[in-house]
């Protein structure tokens, strides 16, 4: 009887914890709450920061005990694939294709002609669906929603909310995202999704040309949502149907969101 | 809910969007503020558990994710609720009981977050990738639970029934 009573009163205590909650919610998402909720969400940025600053800290100094073949071995895989990367540069250029973006690991601001701020990462998204990023610049920054984050290595996502000193980035592995881009060597355009695995992008063939893996996909500009000419992906896979009104090529992320430290927030680009 | 519990929640919810954030996507990722909070109901019942729950969520809403506030309490809030379901049932916080009730709380937790962000227009994620992704977080979620019950009951009378207190 005792443990009836108590259960009825732990229900009441669900339901009304669960309505009140729900209602926080209805009342968050209306448009001119963005403000007040980015400001609420700024609140944790500093703990945020400090946690991210000390995690390096750690990792940094197990980084002394760690092993060392190991890391001779990345080493040379890190420099085949710049060499790679340096030859593939070379050839765009020698094509005559745009190949600025390409020179991102050099000086990606001057080749890419926007005005960006550089934000450090502060904290990645709580589930696993969103895969969303924190940024510690904000509108006094001159961060604003909508705009368009990249790395040196690529696109990044876009700004979803912006507070006062920290931002939240909806990233490139969010299933909602999608971008017009187009595949460097062949010059198919399609339309990229987002996703927590490999990126995927719907090709509108053309007879006469087909996507080659190690492509890279950059953006097209095409609808004014992102600037020509970032690097979305390299194919690692295409299927080819040519009774399909579109074929399918399997990208792998041009930016390791899970290991990007720092990004650049494109400040001079409105998207429409 | 004593301000050390308040500050282990911040602690859990900081570590969640930093250290675990970097994990590969590809594997399943803990919920460490889950993981806490079906332990308090298993140790300390379900309404104990579900008012770390509400604050486990809270901050969890305001520390990166999109969308409005909110998500994370109540998905929190509906898998602590299923904890306390669980262990009422078994009557026993013994490591099986713990993780099952843990891989309910995570699969309730994920199913939350899913069918909040589709309604709210945050995400739109297809069955087959949203499957393996609910149920590697169920059993990380079940596994990790009992791993919290394991410490928190050193902290509570080892014969003490799982009631909804």
């Amino acid at each position: 009887m005792h443990d009836r009573r108590a259960q009825s009163r732990s229900t009441a205590f669900f339901a009304t914890a669960a309505m009140l909650t729900a209602l926080v919610i209805l009342v968050t998402q209306v448009p001119f709450m963005t403000g007040p909720r980015a400001a609420l969400r700024g609140a944790l940025a500093p703990l945020e920061g400090a946690a991210t600053a000390g995690e390096g800290a750690v990792a940094g100094a197990a980084s002394v005990f760690g092993d060392i073949a190991t890391l001779r071995g990345e080493n040379r895989r890190l420099a085949q694939e710049n060499a790679r990367l340096r030859a593939q540069v070379a050839q765009l250029q020698a094509a005559g294709a745009e190949n600025d973006s390409l020179r991102r690991s050099l000086d990606f601001e001057r080749s890419f002609g926007h005005h960006m701020v550089t934000a450090a990462v502060i904290g990645r998204g709580p589930d696993a669906f969103t895969r969303s990023l924190t940024i510690d610049r904000g509108a006094a920054e001159g961060v604003r929603a909508g705009m368009v984050v990249v790395t040196g290595s690529g696109l990044v996502g876009r700004v979803r909310e912006a507070g006062p000193h920290s931002a939240t980035v909806q990233t490139v592995a969010d299933p909602l995202i999608r971008i017009n881009a187009y595949l460097v060597k062949s010059n198919l355009e399609g339309t990229v999704s987002g996703g927590s695995g490999p990126l995927r992008m719907e090709v509108l063939p053309r007879p006469d040309a087909t996507a080659r893996v190690g492509e890279w996909a950059l953006t097209s500009g095409l609808g004014a949502s992102y600037p020509r000419g970032i690097p979305v992906g390299q194919v690692t896979r295409y299927d080819r149907n040519d009774a399909a009104t579109s074929s399918v090529a399997e990208l792998a992320w041009a930016t390791d969101l899970a290991g990007v430290d720092e990004v650049q927030v494109i400040t001079d680009f409105q998207p429409q | 809910m004593t301000f050390k519990a308040a500050l282990l929640l911040l602690a859990a919810a900081l570590l969640q969007v930093t250290l675990v954030g970097r994990l590969d996507p590809a594997v399943p990722a803990p919920n460490l503020v889950l993981a806490l909070c079906a332990g308090r109901a298993l140790t300390g019942g379900a309404r104990s558990g579900m008012v770390w729950a509400l604050v486990g969520g809270a901050l969890l809403d305001l520390a990166g994710a999109v969308g409005p506030l909110g998500v994370h309490a109540l998905a929190m809030l509906g898998a602590t609720y299923a904890v306390g379901v669980v262990a009422a049932a078994f009557e026993s916080t013994r490591p099986g009981v713990a993780a099952l009730a843990g891989a309910l709380a995570g699969a309730v937790y994920g199913g939350t977050i899913l069918l909040g962000a589709d309604t709210l227009g945050l995400a739109r994620v297809s069955p087959a990738a949203a499957l393996p992704l609910l149920a590697g977080g169920a059993v990380m979620a079940g596994a990790l639970a009992a791993l919290a019950t394991a410490l928190m009951r050193g902290r509570t009378p080892l014969e003490v029934a799982p009631t909804w207190r």
